[in-house]
């Protein structure tokens, strides 16, 4: 490599980390990522994690704040279908995030961007692949800005 | 003042606007991505409408933007750093605006410079330089012949005439801007105000009675009349007239951001929305029609009661892109007392 | 034969005659424009009319006039709009007398230029794209009709302009929608011509939470317009008003009819087709397809 070539590569950046924002149900996820913890189960800590009685109680609004906060991805978690402990709640939620889901996409916001997850009070392993998943994803997607470049 | 008179050729208009790009920041109008007319800030000629329809935007934005900074700040440890507006460094030049919408601003600096000199606005407003186009037709809905306001503090107005621009100037501003492209522009040696009072009768611009301003006493006496929860209750509350609106300046006081960052701002804010004042206190107009008649009588009695001119320029925007078509014209002439019959036939009947 | 103008402003008359109604919620012609008007028993209703200007969806000045008792015009927008305003218990049926009307396809205002030729004789290219979707043209749910039943053509399918934003990819509808969004002046025009906003605080009015910015900007705009959508999903009876009204021309629409589609593909589901016709987010099937659930 010449000495020009070097100059024009970029200077390393410290390796560029996403912000998640996690809307976790307080009854399965929430457990399910403490018993990730207490079993010493290592996956990527990107995630904010914001404790919510329900996945029913995520509200559209509250993700498009998380994103017009700085979040470049968003997970909600909440109980499997069935095992809701309002006994419905997460099938309500589920409806209100396929009309979001289907908006995003429309408008053309990368749709790994958004992402929903069951996850049991047991299931420590499944939460940590999740997250680990969903960062890898972001990774790949980068940082998120709605702004051309130049533009603004 | 007294006004001077010019000749502009037809063909000379585009060599107009490029040199004057150089030296201002020039606003035309132009067509937006879905192919509306816009003010905007075209860069070549080609782009520019250089025609006499009415965007349905006024060029008020340009003076009072729609979202404006009026602070921002910053926390470092224990200490705060806040900065004001910046500055904004370059005359502007609205290129070929419509004399309703160069007329308001006169009429709005009242408001700017009475008990609290708004100086985001003025400095904006003192370097902006007015080159008006007349226009050629009425237009949809407008009613200017019916307002008499005062176009002499528009800088310059530009009349087309068979051939050429008749340029009529009538500030030092205006002067300004033809002296330093004094070769585009020939004398006038005509009697320049008779060809203006013919171009106007032709156009159907000019006036006519009754002026609209005859309506205020009507309207001094017409704040219980029964039809207005009637005649006003169509209103669905939106912006639109409002924001469209030349005149109409009312804004509102936001923050935005956190105890680390963040930034104040105002923003444009409407009498006819059901939150306006809600901030400082609450909206006192429980109903949509009394949130309508303020807007009507803000126009055309309260502002002409302090400052003298209506608050409007008859541009009709507010009509046009109303979405229930509610006619501020015929209101005022039916409230006022200039006409018998309400609009569409409503009454009240109370 | 009496015109439909005619026997309109007759059967107006006998109502506030019987001592049916309080209120007559119609179009009147006036000045140019045809513009929704409410009628009281001592106004004059020789302006009413019925035309193919008549766009307001008059449903939306229910609320304004709850607890009387109305007269109401109602095209298939109208009855859609009532049936789910019933099934969300926000209407009092037996205060309302609803006037059927053969509806003759509404235009749209944006391809009607100046002067028009005779606007009875338009064809289908002037339409506003709701009216070729139409399931029918004659008032169902009528109380009293007016004027002659007319046919209606069978329902066209599928939704031209939503179709031509998702023939771009994903980063060419961002910068589409961008676009359209630095247009948006945030009037709330679109919000309040929806009969199906009826909220008495709206989301964009909060200042604690302050849910959406209240600066106009591009992505601002954006999540105000994609939570307008959220909040209509499978309640949207796709009248378009919200198009109609916008000032400068955004078709906000098309967010709606985003969902409208979806819904009705993965739900076998029309909004407003019945007064019985629960809204989609209001229930739901334990089996909903996940096809997005990790």
């Amino acid at each position: 490599m010449t000495k020009a070539e070097k100059q024009k590569e970029p200077e390393k950046a410290p390796q560029w980390k996403p912000n998640i924002v996690g809307f976790l149900c307080n009854w399965c996820s929430y457990a399910g990522a403490d018993l990730a913890g207490t079993s010493r189960i290592p996956y990527p800590c990107d995630v904010r994690i914001i404790r919510v009685p329900c996945s029913g109680r995520v509200d559209p609004l509250m993700i498009l704040r998380a994103f017009r906060e700085g979040a470049d991805g968003v997970l909600v978690s909440g109980c499997h279908p069935g095992d809701c402990h309002y006994i419905e709640g997460n099938y309500y939620a589920r409806r209100k995030f396929i009309a979001l889901k289907k908006l995003l996409d429309h408008v053309g916001i990368d749709p790994r961007r958004f992402r929903v997850s069951w996850v049991s009070a047991s299931e420590g392993r499944k939460w940590a692949n999740v997250v680990e998943a969903v960062t890898r994803e972001l990774l790949e997607v980068g940082p998120f800005r709605y702004e051309e470049d130049g533009d603004d | 003042m007294a006004a001077e008179y010019y000749r502009l050729n037809k063909d000379k208009v585009g060599e107009l606007f490029e040199r004057a790009r150089a030296d201002y920041d020039v606003v035309a109008k132009t067509r937006d991505a879905n192919g509306n007319l816009v003010y905007g800030r075209p860069a070549t000629f080609d782009d520019v409408a250089f025609v006499d329809e009415q965007p349905p935007m006024s060029a008020k934005a340009f003076a009072l933007p729609q979202t404006e900074t009026l602070v921002r700040y910053e926390r470092e440890d224990e200490k705060i750093r806040a900065e004001g507006p910046e500055a904004e460094a370059r005359d502007v030049l609205l290129f070929g605006v419509n004399i309703c919408d160069a007329a308001a601003f006169d009429i709005i600096d009242h408001v700017f410079k009475w008990d609290y000199l708004d100086d985001p606005y003025l400095g904006r407003r003192a370097d902006a330089t007015l080159f008006a186009l007349a226009c050629a037709a009425v237009q949809q809905d407008c009613f200017c012949d019916r307002i008499s306001y005062a176009e002499d503090g528009v800088d310059t107005v530009a009349y087309p005439l068979e051939g050429y621009y008749l340029v009529k100037v009538q500030t030092e501003k205006g002067r300004k801007l033809v002296e330093r492209y004094h070769d585009l522009f020939d004398a006038e040696d005509g009697d320049a105000e008779a060809a203006i009072n013919t171009f106007r009768e032709k156009a159907g611009t000019a006036k006519k009675e009754p002026l609209l301003e005859s309506a205020r006493a009507g309207l001094e006496k017409a704040f219980e009349h029964a039809d207005w929860e009637i005649l006003a209750s169509t209103c669905i509350g939106c912006g639109i007239c409002t924001y469209t609106c030349p005149t109409c300046h009312c804004f509102d006081i936001q923050d935005e951001g956190s105890a680390i960052a963040g930034r104040r701002l105002r923003t444009w804010d409407h009498c006819t929305g059901r939150t306006f004042t809600a901030m400082p206190a609450h909206q006192p107009r429980d109903r949509q029609y009394k949130r309508y008649r303020q807007r009507l009588l803000h126009k055309f009695w309260y502002y002409p009661e302090r400052f003298g001119p209506l608050l409007c320029t008859g541009c009709g925007r507010c009509i046009t892109y109303c979405p229930v078509k509610i006619n501020i014209k015929e209101l005022v002439e039916y409230f006022g007392g200039l006409k018998d019959t309400p609009p569409g036939g409503a009454r009240h009947g109370k | 034969m009496a015109t439909i103008r005619e026997e309109l402003q007759a059967a107006v008359k006998k109502l506030f005659d019987d001592d049916k109604i309080d209120y007559f919620v119609g179009y009147a012609e006036d000045y140019g424009h045809t513009f929704p008007a409410i009628l009281t028993k001592d106004s004059d209703p020789s302006r009413l009319t019925f035309d193919r200007k008549s766009y307001d969806n008059l449903a939306n000045f229910l609320p304004e006039l709850r607890g009387s008792r109305v007269g109401l015009i109602c095209k298939q927008c109208e009855v859609r709009t009532l049936n789910v305003l019933a099934a969300e218990e926000q209407v009092e049926r037996d205060k309302l007398v609803v006037v059927g009307v053969p509806c003759p396809a509404m235009l749209d205002p944006r391809k009607l230029t100046e002067g028009a030729a005779d606007l009875d004789s338009l064809d289908e290219s002037y339409w506003q794209e709701k009216c070729r979707r139409c399931l029918e043209r004659n008032t169902p749910l009528a109380d009293v009709f007016v004027g002659e039943r007319v046919s209606t053509p069978t329902p066209a399918e599928g939704w031209p302009l939503l179709e031509e934003v998702e023939k771009m990819s994903a980063e060419e509808r961002l910068a589409w929608w961008r676009r359209q969004m630095s247009l948006c002046i945030r009037c709330y025009a679109c919000r309040l011509a929806c009969p199906l906003c009826y909220c008495h605080q709206c989301f964009v009015e909060d200042n604690k939470p302050q849910w959406i910015d209240k600066s106009v900007a591009p992505e601002n705009n954006l999540h105000y317009h994609i939570i307008r959508a959220v909040h209509l999903a499978g309640r949207c009876i796709e009248c378009q008003e919200c198009s109609r009204v916008c000032p400068v021309g955004i078709p906000v629409d098309v967010l709606n009819n985003v969902l409208s589609r979806d819904f009705a593909e993965r739900f076998g589901y029309v909004s407003g087709e019945t007064a019985e016709t629960q809204p989609a987010l209001t229930r739901y099937e334990r089996d909903d397809k996940e096809d997005f659930i990790l």
